[in-house]
């Protein structure tokens, strides 16, 4: 699974018939005719609005009127500093997203996995429930808890003298990556767990009989093992955490938080297109979007792949 | 076994996509049927628009009207609108806000009523909502509904108890503040809404800012003059000392502090009448409204909200909707049905006394306010030669990220407003409009 | 004898401090992962005032899930029931086709040998990696040009989509169908189509239903696409109707209660629809290769 991009060797090779091409047709047409309309050609699309702008004229009473700007909305966009801050921000989300549920997901996998632990199928059916919660009844849900006046939690910090505004400065960051864990904790466990549960009992028992303890078979036997799971489940928490959307924008409709309109590059792109009707730089954004996110989980891919291979 | 389960499903997707287009289809029916009568349908989410539409459908025959109630404004309704023109699915008539009237005109998002004789009905609404539906001076856009000059509600029982007299000007607002401290350490004057754009244009504009200006032939953004500048420290200064608090207006927290006597008063405008009404319908006969606190001598006053309704681009039954319109805005038995639900002050002239007379009769928690005298003096005070920026959907969600950030720090909103008066220069001069330097 | 003895007796009491110490951590996460559904468990039994005034985590007094349920189907014309059969439209007939798509693809990778078949299913990972919200928005643009947007097809479509099913399916099929199966197929005189349909689409259920639940709970948490696509009230999905709701919270305090219940209706019984199939869904996660 680790090697996404890896051809396979073809246990196949057979001369095609002009039937049986016509068959792989039937077969792969749908697939790749529904791919170029929902991938291909709003990528394109979007390319080619962003060559144009919408200029209005002296006051503007006459409406706008396109024109070629060739790279203008990129120089724009990589000068804007809202643009830019929405990077770093989803950049440092990240940083802090990925590593954090990784980690723990790995450890709830060892603890799940290992015979110490009691009650071990009760324990992997709770944490696996928020997955089917959909992500913006978590962020509704996890609003309220962040609410002061309304939130048992805030009122429950404040007895124990801590008073704590999840809503406002850096600690909304934190709060936004506590949704996101507890969403997406239970998906990760998962995967490694079931990666963990496929590793060959005899390579643990030997470990055992050479005296190793739970905690030391499980990060030195164990781990290793299920590497090429926690490269997938970090590749898929990337690519999730840079689609942050959701979640910041129910804090931000809220109107009540320190989370801006334009506080992630998808909620920039949103923002130009549905609030300033500026259909141009929304397509720039998305663009550069798309490419910033598939260069990077690229790069993961070819670093993890790298690893496997090991 | 399988094929025939994958005849199942692909039954079921049959179905599926069938039901997803009758779905569809259902979705868009309306116009005209054979009987001749047109059904046109009607965005808005202001309060009373239910009670309109059923009056107007019991004593009409020739058009009907299907009402959609759409989220508020800024909360998505005009993007909701943005999408539908543009998408070629929109409805028949809307509401929009003055502030937003001139992001549909410059977007050619809204049509010209001109060709529907509106003209005529210049010299039954004040000046300055005419030069609003009409910022080009040639063609009207819209038809005002209501307007909203600013004015303070208070707790009069609470007034009374702490020995206080609604202040005239904003130096006894601030003292009264003080007191109101002094005899409950809990309790606060005010709160002050400052994720709320149109609240802040609102002080502004009573303050005597111009904030937009068009008279030049150039668009010209001015949020450094010294009426902004004495609006944004006086509240900064509340805030800073702990007089005045800053939360989103009825929202949770703001609400059951009014609810509890903890905050005195609301700066707001007619129809907020209606609004705390719903909130706070046990406080029936405790509040009372006086004229906004003074900066000068001259008597002023905002406008906070107010609406218009404007025939979108491709309005499928234009006719029929301007109908509709005209009734709206020009009947007074349009006011009568509204007067349970809604508050809002018509800006049409000749229905005003309909108005006074119908608003405390009709609704319990108005009665003995003194509403009406209060309303009709403040609706002279207005300013009139406030204008509004050419994008301010998108203006007021960035002055809502620039308030959200900054207030509440030493001069906050000052800084707010300087920053986002930069920001809009900039984003129009990046559109191509011409911003004066 | 006896020194034995105490030696078993400290390692047993150290196997059972790990025990417990290692069933602790598991407990606390499960404390942490329901706190929020207990909270909004309470939340369904609660009148609007005990919502604001009352323990969260607590019930409190009167019962009222039943008040709640009637109201929330009754709002606004009977609004939410249109919608959970909306969201309800859009999971089952997106993620069907989804996976029928998706399988057949992923077969035919895998089973035959065509001229740029890696080339291809280059693009496909290519589609994998980018995450889908960045073609959301020009996918809104495209779609509006053509004045597509507003309708069921504007969501629907797009989730008939799914690169990584076709990924998952390539690897079920290599696992789950036997090449010297297929040949004797074709032996019989099978056409290709019909060798899919037969033998391929049977040996690779299990890993269907993966790709179908994946899909379905991915529409079902999907806010994004709708969000922007769709803005008549009729063909709204659950989520974007809860969140109309809660932003009209400031014209009328009561919504605060329907988007309560509202999410718990939503939640609650799809939670239970799922445990029960959560098994056949690991089962397909290993015979996927993800391991």
């Amino acid at each position: 699974m680790a090697s996404l991009t890896s051809p396979r060797t073809p246990r196949t090779p057979r001369a095609t018939s002009g039937r049986r091409r016509s068959s792989v047709l039937l077969l792969i047409g749908p697939f790749f005719f529904l791919f170029a309309f929902t991938y291909l050609g709003p990528i394109l699309y979007a390319f080619g609005l962003s060559l144009f702008r919408e200029r209005f004229a002296g006051i503007g009473w006459d409406g706008p009127e396109k024109v070629f700007a060739g790279l203008d909305n990129y120089s724009r966009a990589l000068t804007d500093t809202e643009f830019l801050t929405g990077v770093g921000r989803v950049l440092l989300y990240g940083l802090i997203y990925v590593p954090l549920l990784i980690a723990l997901a790995s450890v709830f996998a060892l603890l799940l996995d290992s015979a110490v632990t009691a009650f071990r199928r009760t324990w992997q059916t709770v944490l696996f429930l928020p997955h089917i919660v959909p992500g913006l009844i978590a962020s509704i849900v996890w609003l309220y808890l962040y609410t002061p006046g309304l939130s048992p939690v805030i009122d429950g910090l404040e007895v124990l003298g801590w008073e704590v505004d999840f809503l406002h400065g850096a600690t909304v960051l934190f709060s936004l990556v506590n949704i996101a864990v507890w969403s997406n904790l239970g998906f990760n466990v998962v995967l490694i767990f079931v990666a963990l549960q496929a590793i060959p009992r005899s390579t643990i028992e030997a470990a055992r009989l050479d005296g190793a303890g739970e905690a030391r078979i499980g990060l030195r036997v164990k781990l290793p093992q299920v590497l090429p799971a926690m490269m997938v489940a970090t590749l898929f928490t990337i690519i999730g955490s840079l689609q942050l959307f959701t979640e910041p924008y129910i804090l931000q409709a809220s109107g009540n938080s320190s989370v801006s309109s334009t506080w992630t590059p998808n909620m920039l792109s949103y923002t130009a297109a549905f609030q300033s009707n500026d259909y141009h730089y929304a397509a720039t954004v998305s663009v550069l979007v798309a490419v910033l996110a598939g260069v990077l989980s690229f790069t993961v891919t070819k670093i993890s792949n790298r690893r496997a291979l090991r | 076994m399988f094929p025939r389960r994958c005849h199942a499903l692909s039954r079921s997707i049959l179905t599926t996509v069938a039901a997803g287009a009758l779905l569809t289809s259902c979705a868009l029916s309306g116009g005209s049927s054979d009987d001749g009568t047109t059904t046109i349908t009607y965005w808005s989410w202001t309060s009373g628009s239910q009670e309109i539409v059923d009056r107007f459908n019991a004593t009409h025959d020739d058009v009907q009207v299907d009402f959609q109630l759409i989220p508020g404004g800024g909360d998505g309704g005009y993007s909701k609108m943005f999408n539908a023109v543009r998408a070629g699915k929109a409805p028949d008539i809307m509401t929009v806000e003055y502030p937003q009237l001139n992001s549909f005109i410059t977007q050619d998002l809204i049509q010209p009523m001109t060709d529907w004789d509106v003209a005529e009905l210049e010299d039954q609404y004040p000046e300055w909502t005419w030069q609003q539906i009409s910022p080009t001076g040639e063609d009207v856009y819209a038809l005002p509904r209501d307007v909203a000059p600013t004015v303070l509600f208070y707790r009069a029982d609470l007034f009374e108890e702490y020995g206080l007299t609604p202040p005239e000007t904003w130096d006894d607002f601030r003292e009264a503040a003080v007191r109101v401290q002094e005899r409950n350490p809990e309790a606060q004057l005010t709160s002050l809404g400052h994720n709320d754009g149109g609240l802040l244009a609102s002080l502004a504009w009573q303050s005597g800012a111009e904030w937009f200006d068009t008279s030049s032939g150039e668009w010209s953004v001015e949020t450094r003059d010294d009426n902004t500048q004495r609006m944004a420290a006086f509240w900064d200064g509340l805030i800073n000392e702990g007089l005045v608090e800053a939360e989103p207006q009825f929202a949770e927290a703001h609400i059951s502090d009014l609810k509890a006597g903890r905050t005195l008063t609301l700066v707001g405008a007619p129809w907020s009448a209606g609004h705390l009404s719903r909130y706070l319908p046990e406080l029936a006969g405790t509040f009372d409204v006086a004229p906004i606190p003074q900066w000068d001598d001259e008597p002023t006053a905002g406008n906070l909200g107010g609406s218009t309704m404007a025939l979108p681009v491709g309005s499928p039954n234009p006719d029929a909707a301007m109908v509709f319109a005209r009734w709206a805005s020009t009947s007074p038995d349009a006011v009568a049905a509204a007067a349970p639900a809604s508050t809002a002050y018509p800006a049409n002239i000749n229905l005003q006394d309909t108005w006074a007379a119908e608003v405390s009769s009709a609704n319990e928690w108005v009665r003995g306010m003194r509403l009406p005298e209060v309303t009709s003096a403040a609706a002279e005070e207005i300013n009139p030669a406030w204008e509004w920026g050419p994008d301010m959907t998108e203006s007021f969600a960035r002055l809502t990220d620039a308030a959200s950030a900054r207030v509440g720090r030493e001069r906050g909103l000052e800084r707010a407003l300087t920053d986002w008066g930069d920001t809009v220069i900039d984003q129009l001069r990046l559109r191509g409009y011409n911003v004066v330097d | 004898m006896s020194t034995v003895g105490t030696q078993v007796g400290s390692g047993d009491r150290a196997w059972w401090m790990r025990r417990s110490f290692a069933t602790l951590l598991c407990a606390l996460a499960a404390l942490y992962t329901l706190m929020p559904l207990i909270w909004l468990l309470f939340g369904v039994t609660k009148s609007l005032p005990d919502l604001y005034g009352s323990n969260g985590f607590a019930p409190s007094g009167g019962f009222h899930v039943w008040e709640n349920v009637r109201d929330l189907f009754a709002q606004d014309g009977g609004l939410y029931g249109r919608w959970l059969l909306n969201t309800a439209v859009y999971a089952f007939g997106g993620a069907a086709v989804a996976t029928l798509v998706s399988v057949a693809a992923g077969y035919a990778f895998d089973k035959f040998e065509f001229p740029g078949r890696e080339k291809w299913y280059g693009l496909v990972i290519a589609g994998v990696l980018v995450p889908h919200t960045a073609i959301v928005v020009p996918m809104y643009l495209m779609m509006s040009e053509i004045r597509m947007t507003d309708t069921m097809w504007s969501v629907l479509i797009p989730v008939m989509v799914n690169p990584f099913g076709v990924y998952l399916a390539r690897a079920y099929s290599s696992g789950a169908i036997p090449n010297e199966l297929l040949e004797s197929a074709r032996m019989d005189g099978a056409g290709e189509l019909r060798t899919f349909f037969s033998v391929g689409l049977r040996l690779m259920g299990p890993g269907a239903l993966t790709i179908f639940l994946f899909q379905f709970i991915a529409i079902w948490n999907n806010f994004f696409l709708p969000m922007v696509m769709i803005t008549n009230n009729d063909l709204f999905t659950l989520g974007q109707g809860l969140f109309v709701w809660n932003t009209a919270v400031d014209q009328n305090p009561d919504y605060t209660r329907m988007v309560v219940v509202g999410s718990a209706v939503a939640t609650i019984p799809l939670i239970l629809l799922f445990i029960p199939l959560q098994r056949r869904w690991r089962a397909g996660l290993t015979e996927g290769g993800i391991k």
